[in-house]
């Protein structure tokens, strides 16, 4: 099979319709947290400027006269203040509704036409994190994301039992999720390239961006440590280090093989982040788009142990993402056995449990550690073992 | 148990293939995708080529580069703070040129500009009294990187 043919398979199959109504209802928990202020909460606590409201209205940062600046872009006429109030509050509408699956299709869509319009309109400059959320709405928006999690899907069961045109898809066409992670790799690659500058790679901007740190710091009572922020050797390394990071990511996402990896890094770039600076959604709309890196077959494995067995319940409980299927039966003598659709066993007891932990999001970061500790010391015993 | 034990124990299970791929999909799925791609990563390079934090993705670094470079772009001249808009299409007028002006005649970096502005426009508003609120800054531009140069910009609150 050539490349062509080969991304006709990654972009032509059907998949179940569930990975896109988890991607829906995160997005829109997403755009209802960015409409309602509760973004990088902590940097804005500590700098007091943390506010909530429905929805917050942050136009011109509310006191600076509306039209004072006008806006970016030739083709927009710069609203009045009760204009951009209306279109915020049924911003706040249309995230809750795509968060409950109302509408979903439609409310995918609103949600990206007012994000854009409150972006484009924006004097404050061009904020990314909103460009981002209302670019993967918009993609959600092609797809059926209201098949699955939503009321949508419940009052279509209820009504099929009258006709059958009520119906839900159960599978569809992958492609609106492909773009959703082609979006992921082009943020990355982009936030990677754009740093090739003086202004980062002499660790002055992140300097910068950090200048309040003492005072947070202080505020944490842990200003002891305040003096290790004067040595300019941080921040160049940090920036070199982001640089590398985020170039890994634009790639690592795409590779079966790195994916975990990607998944650890981008986790403790964005926590990182969203702890040091002030960046809205962004790593809110970066997490909730991992989640369409998840294999997008619900229930691709199946998990069977015994009745008694308390990770049982443990899996049920925390498997968010719907990966697994729990089957109770005495037959196992108290082992642990994953088995793929294909009916294959993957793996048993000790490397099961493993597997497992590592699919739930509750456990990935512990159990992705220590899977990789265990498997360099198994790795050395099986050298030494040899030798 | 070993693996051959446990695979024993699940034979019976339904085996079905996670995915299909049909034809027509996979051809016009692979264009929208290549589409996709080169549009958006056209658009990332024109960001970075005219330095226009609106058509790049991810942060910008150069908001701190932002030089305001004609005084009377802010200043008062009889008029209300309403009146420093930024000059919309084609070339402005040379009293309400900013940044590379030989280019562009448009502000550097155009978001990182109007976040600039903004931010100072915000600043001086809310803690002006009732007469002319002075604010300096110092940015350098990319021609004067090494050269930090200092403005000053005034603000009238209405």
């Amino acid at each position: 099979m050539n490349a062509w043919q080969r991304l006709q398979h990654w972009s032509g199959v059907d998949v179940d319709v569930d990975l896109f109504g988890r991607l829906r209802v995160l997005f829109g928990i997403v755009a209802v947290c960015k409409f309602i202020g509760l973004t990088s909460p902590l940097p804005r606590l500590l700098h007091g400027t943390f506010e909530l409201g429905l929805p917050l209205h942050r136009y011109g940062e509310s006191t600076f006269p509306p039209g004072a600046l006008g806006t970016s872009w030739w083709f927009l006429e710069t609203p009045t203040l009760a204009t951009y109030t209306l279109v915020e509050t049924i911003g706040l509408i249309v995230s809750v509704s795509m968060m409950l699956g109302v509408l979903s299709r439609l409310s995918s869509l609103a949600v990206f036409v007012t994000s854009l319009w409150l972006l484009l309109v924006d004097p404050a400059g061009f904020k990314h994190n909103l460009w981002a959320m209302a670019v993967f709405a918009g993609l959600l928006a092609l797809s059926p994301c209201g098949a699955s999690h939503s009321v949508d899907a419940f009052v279509r069961r209820r009504l099929q039992r009258f006709a059958d045109v009520f119906a839900m898809p159960t599978t569809t066409w992958i492609l609106p999720l492909r773009l959703v992670q082609l979006q992921v790799g082009v943020i990355y690659l982009f936030s990677t390239l754009r740093k090739f500058n003086d202004g980062w790679s002499t660790g002055h901007l992140l300097r910068t961006t950090v200048q309040q740190m003492p005072e947070q710091l202080e505020a944490l009572g842990l200003s002891v440590f305040t003096p290790l922020l004067t040595w300019p050797g941080w921040y160049i390394a940090g920036a070199w280090l982001t640089v590398g990071l985020e170039g890994f990511l634009a790639f690592g996402f795409f590779s079966q093989r790195w994916r975990p990896w990607a998944f650890a890094i981008g986790i403790v770039l964005h926590v990182w982040i969203d702890i040091a600076l002030d960046v809205g959604a962004y790593s809110l709309v970066m997490f909730a788009a991992y989640v369409a890196f998840i294999e997008p077959v619900p229930r691709a494995h199946t998990v069977h142990l015994s009745a008694t067995d308390r990770l049982r319940f443990f899996v049920r409980v925390c498997d968010w993402l719907a990966r697994f299927n729990v089957v109770a039966s005495e037959a196992t003598s108290g082992h642990v056995i994953v088995v793929d659709s294909a009916g294959i066993v993957v793996a048993t007891d000790r490397a099961a449990i493993i597997f497992v932990l590592r699919r739930l999001p509750l456990t990935f970061a512990p159990a992705f550690v220590f899977d990789v500790v265990d498997q360099q010391r198994r790795h050395r015993a099986a050298r030494r073992q040899a030798l | 148990m070993t693996t051959h034990e446990a695979q024993g124990y699940k034979a019976e299970m339904d085996s079905e293939p996670a995915t299909t791929a049909t034809g027509r999909r996979g051809v016009v799925g692979a264009v929208v995708v290549v589409v996709f791609v080169v549009v958006w990563c056209l658009a990332g390079v024109r960001g970075i080529v005219v330095d226009d934090s609106r058509w790049v993705w991810g942060m910008f670094p150069y908001v701190l580069k932002a030089k305001v470079e004609r005084i009377d772009f802010l200043n008062d001249k009889g008029q209300r703070i309403g009146s420093f808009k930024l000059p919309k299409r084609g070339r402005p007028p040379p009293a309400l040129q900013v940044g590379r002006s030989d280019d562009r005649g448009y502000g550097y970096g155009k978001g990182a500009w109007d976040a600039l502005i903004t931010q100072l426009g915000v600043a001086a508003f809310q803690t002006a009294p009732k007469n002319t609120v002075v604010v300096e800054i110092q940015h350098t531009t990319r021609r004067s990187e090494r050269e930090p140069v200092t403005e000053i910009v005034r603000v009238v609150r209405p």
